[in-house]
């Protein structure tokens, strides 16, 4: 090869090397989400009647106006409660610092009316970080907004009882709709990712 | 964040020590999570390594700072958390048991005060295998 094909080929060379890099560096952000089920119709919630963790009356409406992440648990669960709202305040603080608006409520809904008194859940979720909503009250209540939502729960026996539950961690949109789900295990880097992406959708 | 602390209790002559040196039984890593206010259960995660000849069985944890310590396992199905009590953990010869978040964990039940340190004991039948005092650790770490 002479100087002048060698000079053509190192060319060519860096101009490809050159374009990959840029169409690497500049592509569009995904839209796709990498975790999260986008429902294609959001569900509307149903009236209920609950106790948020000041004990004050709440219902529906206590999700209009803002984006909430919804998880069902109690705080006698040792393992995946603490462990789900310890990653969703990380997820919130995470997009707090990417500059992200707006950001999602954390709610913890109850599904251990009997020992989970709004007091309890009161120190409970306030331990995770502030601005969270906590929710219990009576179980008739609690169930009409568990049965819409598709969220399982049953009581254990004996008077160290857990209480089995799902997992999934819900969206719901700033009017009152469920719009999204992650199932379990959730990831950090999925949620950060996808959130934007639904609440872009609204 | 404070880790394994102190290990005793050696029972060479019933499990059969590998090594006649060291432990049957080595706890690492172990974390304890420290009670949230106004509950009365908290959650402790570790791996137990056998380092001896012998299956351990481990039957009964207990710790005198909780009125209770169980091994419970959370099993996750279809999207459903299930937390069941585990009667008994079974270590084969040179393997280690993990006690993991949203997995197998001990259940620590009803402290008796702060548990800012806490002793956990492992016991096969009525042997204490192995002692581990650790500093707990905040649940929103």
């Amino acid at each position: 090869m002479g100087p002048r094909n060698f000079l053509v080929a190192f060319i060519l060379g860096t101009a490809i090397v050159a374009g990959i890099w840029v169409s690497l560096s500049f592509r569009a952000p995904s839209t796709i989400p990498n975790s999260a089920t986008m429902l294609p119709a959001a569900i509307e919630l149903p009236q209920f009647s609950l106790l948020d963790q000041h004990g004050r009356a709440i219902g529906k409406d206590v999700f209009a106006g803002e984006w909430d992440l919804v998880f069902f648990g109690f705080t006698n669960c040792p393992d995946i409660c603490p462990l789900t709202l310890q990653l969703l305040s990380q997820v919130k603080v995470l997009l707090a610092d990417a500059g992200h608006q707006p950001l999602p409520r954390i709610v913890l809904v109850s599904v251990d009316p009997q020992r989970d008194t709004p007091a309890a859940i009161n120190s409970y979720i306030s331990y995770f970080g502030k601005d969270h909503l906590g929710i219990t009250g009576e179980l008739d209540e609690l169930r009409k907004l568990t049965s819409a939502l598709g969220i399982f729960f049953e009581k254990g026996d004996g008077d160290n009882y857990a209480v089995d539950h799902s997992t999934v961690v819900l969206v719901i949109d700033p009017r009152s709709r469920m719009s999204a789900l992650f199932s379990a295990p959730q990831r950090i880097d999925d949620l950060v990712h996808d959130l934007p992406l639904i609440m872009a959708r609204e | 964040m404070m880790r394994l602390a102190l290990i005793l209790a050696l029972a060479c002559m019933t499990v059969g020590c590998a090594d006649e040196t060291g432990p049957p039984l080595v706890a690492a890593n172990v974390s304890i999570v420290r009670p949230l206010p106004g509950t009365q259960t908290s959650a402790g995660y570790l791996e137990l390594a056998n380092h001896s000849r012998n299956t351990i069985n481990i039957t009964r944890v207990s710790s005198p700072e909780f009125e209770s310590v169980e091994m419970h396992e959370t099993i996750i199905e279809n999207d459903v958390a299930r937390m069941r009590p585990l009667a008994n953990l079974s270590i084969a010869p040179g393997t280690t048991a993990s006690f993991e978040r949203g997995g197998r964990h001990l259940m620590l039940l009803r402290p008796y005060g702060t548990a800012d340190y806490v002793t956990l004991q492992f016991y096969a039948g009525d042997l204490m295998l192995l002692s581990v005092r650790v500093g707990s650790e905040s649940a929103a770490n």
